[in-house]
């Protein structure tokens, strides 16, 4: 039903666009609620701090080129990186930069992951780029995206 | 208010021993409504029901904590690592929007 | 790309260059008198086994007429290759001469004179015949004959038995292995049926659980691969299914089943074989589509030959990308893929390629064959064979943009429907029916016969219909074949419009009008469509109208007796001035 939630989500992004929902700040320890609205650069931001991500080979996005189902779409990232107590990966971020809320999930991991992994399923609204963002315990920042197309088909 | 879900954590690969990094798959039914959608018969919009934050205890420590926004799909799956570190519990605790919240856990027991 | 300069010596060197234009034996054109059995099978015939191939026969059992498409345009960058190359510049691509049984079975040129003097296409009896002179010629033990898919569907003999007669066919051509696309629009209950039944090993690497909770989640639902042993050596078969079956068709058939091209996997399947299995030749059967699979070729290392399907191309010569041999043995039965391989010590040392023309008035037919297809017939000849009416201008399905059997579905669906606009798929199955031919209700099966047969009307704004064809334009003519799913544009019935193939998503098209007008975009029209799944899309859909567009046509057809339409597209290309150009060009 690839379609019927495609167009529920673009009818929805405008109904949303309409009411005017105010941008939440989120702060540390509170939790999501209510519908969000939140452009790819205010949740880049408030993950990285401002700090601009660098393009990196040790970050891998896995998503598929033609969604499926803009409704299910899996995504899979991963980081080259150590997992010691001095050196790992401290998050893995997801953003979807085409969703009225391009912030998707925030993964906080520990040494005790044993490998930087994390994979999920996401709702896409239309083709749009989605990304990847780590956070590594030094405070680099590393970002891979990739383009996902979500379409209608309409051949065979 | 909570409901029953119906919820799974899987180990991959299912035999594993001490030390090894397995594979966590956490699923759960959920709608996962992100506010925005409308019912197709009533056109009303469906009020937001997600699952907000996940956790994952392993034997009394939090190995990785999640926040969770309303674009995960519906009946979401979340996977991630974890090292093998001794016999015991692994305990995953989420909670959503609408305040429900919920426990589910799978023995650990590594095998030599 | 086109084959490397090393590439093309490679190939020529075993082939012999003249070779390469297929079963063209001599220079002079011949007539179908002059042209004997003999050439249609000469073959060098070399190494220690031999390959079969087939694709996307669309269950044509029998012989049909078969048009190449008049138009296959694509992205700058893929224009003038092989998967986008038809008439005139594939004939120069691949050295045809004009008005021989290669040109017209590969092009489009002149396709009415020539079916005149060469006849029908394909049909198994025919392709039978073929396949026992090889297998005799090379022994049976030698020979292994593969299946890339798109066969189970395409006909109202394998519509009305859910797919059991084309098992039955394919049990007694004697196919090895396959994979697949269409046949999963059977449902995936009836597909493992089928399978019970399939002689033949039905394999796929890239079809997995999805259902979180099911015990099959993220594990493959068929054997990823074979390994088979003919003329002494260990060949490793990897099943390659269409990697966008959920988005093409509709999703309700293989709910909990993910697709996709999986190129990971399919690398560890290919390093499997190799490393732990020491197998002597690694083989795709994929439905990837032709210009997909030479994507894959790029992405995955240690393949031997890719034996493609989906895009229905002949391609009378292979094309090797890193080191990979790509071969596509067109569609509806019309040819069979001959590849001679010799493979010892774990590697390829040699190979020779052939894609034979099955030229139903030349190679005789199997009489087994015969009465296996007069039996499958049988319970719906009458059916089958009642003349609905006769057509004026040929009736052909294949093009990038139009085509005159789809008119004349759009025709009937519009007359019925009273609809402003219809959809209709532009799937490349189908048939051809000759200028003054009559028009028999297996013709309009092999055009739409289909297991979601219902058209919708409903209604849609003018803004959802100038995004929906934007949509579809992009999944045709995107540059990167991994974002392209195979097909042509949809056809439209009651628009015309323009369109800049080379231009960037969302703004290809432009002059759109409806009914003669330009489109509002703020309008709501009453659009019918099927094949798709347009109506999830739109308003008001009214229930009392679905009908099976199998019976609106034979309907349409019956009231209008004699059907006339005209080969006068409805869509016009802004960027390239004629259907079939040249590589590095505009025109022809």
């Amino acid at each position: 039903m690839q379609r019927r939630e495609f167009f529920k989500q673009l009818g929805a992004a405008t109904a949303v666009a309409a009411v005017a929902l105010p941008t939440m700040s989120f702060a540390a320890d509170a939790k999501p609620s209510g519908p969000n609205k939140m452009s790819f650069e205010t949740a880049l931001n408030a993950i990285t701090g401002g700090k601009t991500p660098v393009k990196s080979d040790k970050i891998k996005i896995k998503v598929p080129e033609i969604a499926e189902n803009g409704a299910v779409v899996p995504v899979t990232a991963t980081v080259d990186s150590p997992m010691t107590d001095s050196d790992y990966v401290k998050s893995i971020h997801i953003l979807a930069g085409g969703n009225s809320n391009a912030r998707c999930i925030d993964v906080n991991l520990t040494p005790a992951n044993g490998k930087a992994m994390f994979s999920t399923r996401i709702k896409l609204g239309g083709t749009q780029e989605v990304s990847a963002v780590a956070v590594l315990s030094n405070g680099e920042v590393l970002i891979a995206s990739q383009s996902v197309k979500v379409t209608i088909g309409g051949c065979g | 208010m909570a409901e029953k879900r119906k919820s799974l954590i899987k180990i991959k690969p299912k035999k594993y021993k001490d030390g090894e990094v397995v594979k966590v798959d956490f699923m759960v039914m959920h709608p996962m409504d992100t506010g925005m959608g409308k019912d197709k018969k009533t056109k009303e919009i469906i009020p937001a029901k997600y699952i907000n934050s996940v956790k994952f205890n392993y034997n009394g420590k939090e190995i990785t904590n999640m926040t969770v926004w309303e674009s995960l799909s519906v009946n979401p799956v979340f996977t991630t690592n974890m090292k093998i570190n001794g016999a015991g519990k692994l305990t995953v605790t989420f909670t959503d929007n609408t305040g429900e919240v919920h426990e589910t856990s799978t023995k650990i027991k590594p095998k030599g | 790309m086109d084959i490397s300069r090393r590439d093309f010596m490679h190939i020529a060197a075993i082939l012999g260059i003249g070779a390469v234009a297929s079963g063209c034996a001599s220079k002079g054109v011949k007539t179908p008198a002059q042209v004997s059995l003999k050439d249609i099978y000469a073959f060098k015939s070399m190494g220690n086994f031999t390959l079969l191939h087939m694709c996307d026969i669309h269950a044509h059992l029998k012989p049909l007429y078969w048009r190449e498409p008049s138009t296959l345009i694509s992205a700058p960058n893929l224009v003038g290759t092989p998967g986008f190359l038809c008439g005139e510049a594939f004939a120069k691509h691949y050295g045809l001469e004009p008005s021989s049984l290669d040109a017209y079975f590969d092009t489009h040129m002149d396709f009415d004179t020539l079916a005149k003097k060469f006849g029908k296409m394909g049909g198994i009896s025919h392709m039978k015949t073929y396949l026992d002179h090889v297998r005799s010629e090379r022994g049976k033990e030698n020979v292994l004959f593969l299946d890339s898919g798109d066969t189970w569907q395409g006909t109202g003999v394998a519509l009305k038995t859910d797919g059991e007669a084309i098992v039955k066919a394919q049990n007694y051509l004697g196919v090895d292995i396959m994979t697949g696309h269409w046949e999963f629009t059977y449902g995936k209950e009836r597909v493992l049926e089928l399978i019970e039944m399939l002689d033949a090993k039905f394999i796929a690497q890239n079809v997995i659980g999805n259902d979180p909770f099911a015990d099959d989640y993220e594990e493959l639902i068929f054997s990823p691969y074979t390994i088979e042993e003919r003329g002494g050596a260990k060949i490793g078969v990897i099943g390659q299914a269409f990697p966008f079956t959920s988005t093409a068709n509709p999703k309700e058939f293989t709910e909990g089943w993910s697709f996709g091209i999986r190129p990971e996997t399919l690398q560890d399947y290919v390093d499997e074989l190799r490393n732990e299995h020491k197998v002597d030749c690694v083989v795709v059967i994929s439905h990837d589509g032709f210009s997909v699979d030479q994507e894959v070729a790029r992405m995955v290392n240690g393949i031997d030959f890719i034996l493609s399907g989906h895009t229905h191309d002949p391609s009378p010569a292979p094309i090797v990308i890193n080191g990979t041999v790509i071969v596509i043995a067109g569609s509806h039965g019309k040819y069979v893929g001959r590849l001679d391989v010799d493979a010892r010590d774990g590697k390829v040392h040699g190979y020779e390629y052939k894609l034979v023309p099955i030229a139903s008035n030349m190679i005789p037919a199997d009489p087994a064959g015969d009465k296996l297809i007069e039996e499958l017939y049988a319970p719906f000849a009458d059916e089958f064979n009642e003349v609905l009416g006769k057509t004026k201008n040929t009736l052909y399905k294949r093009d990038t943009f139009f085509s005159t059997f789809d008119q004349l579905i759009n025709d009937a669906i519009i007359d019925e429907m009273k609809c402003d606009i219809s959809f209709t798929p532009g799937y490349r199955w189908g048939t051809t029916v000759l200028a003054g031919d009559d028009i028999l209700m297996d013709n309009v099966y092999e055009m739409c016969g289909i297991t979601y047969p219902n058209v919708y009307t409903f209604e849609l704004k003018g803004k959802q219909i100038a995004n929906l064809l934007e949509d579809i334009a992009d999944n045709v003519f995107n540059a990167n074949p991994l974002y392209q799913q195979g097909g042509d544009m949809s056809r439209l019935g009651g628009v015309t419009y323009s369109i800049a193939v080379a231009g960037e998503a969302g703004k290809r098209i432009s002059k759109l009008m409806i009914g003669g007008q330009p489109i509002d975009l703020e309008k709501t029209y009453v659009v019918s469509s099927w094949g798709g799944n347009l109506q999830n899309a739109g308003m008001n859909l009214q229930k009392d109208k679905i009908r099976p567009v199998y019976d609106v046509v034979r309907d349409y057809i019956k009231r209008e007796k004699v059907v006339d339409v005209s080969n006068e597209g409805n869509v016009t290309l802004v960027d390239y001035e004629c259907g079939c150009p040249t590589k590095g060009s505009t025109s022809c």
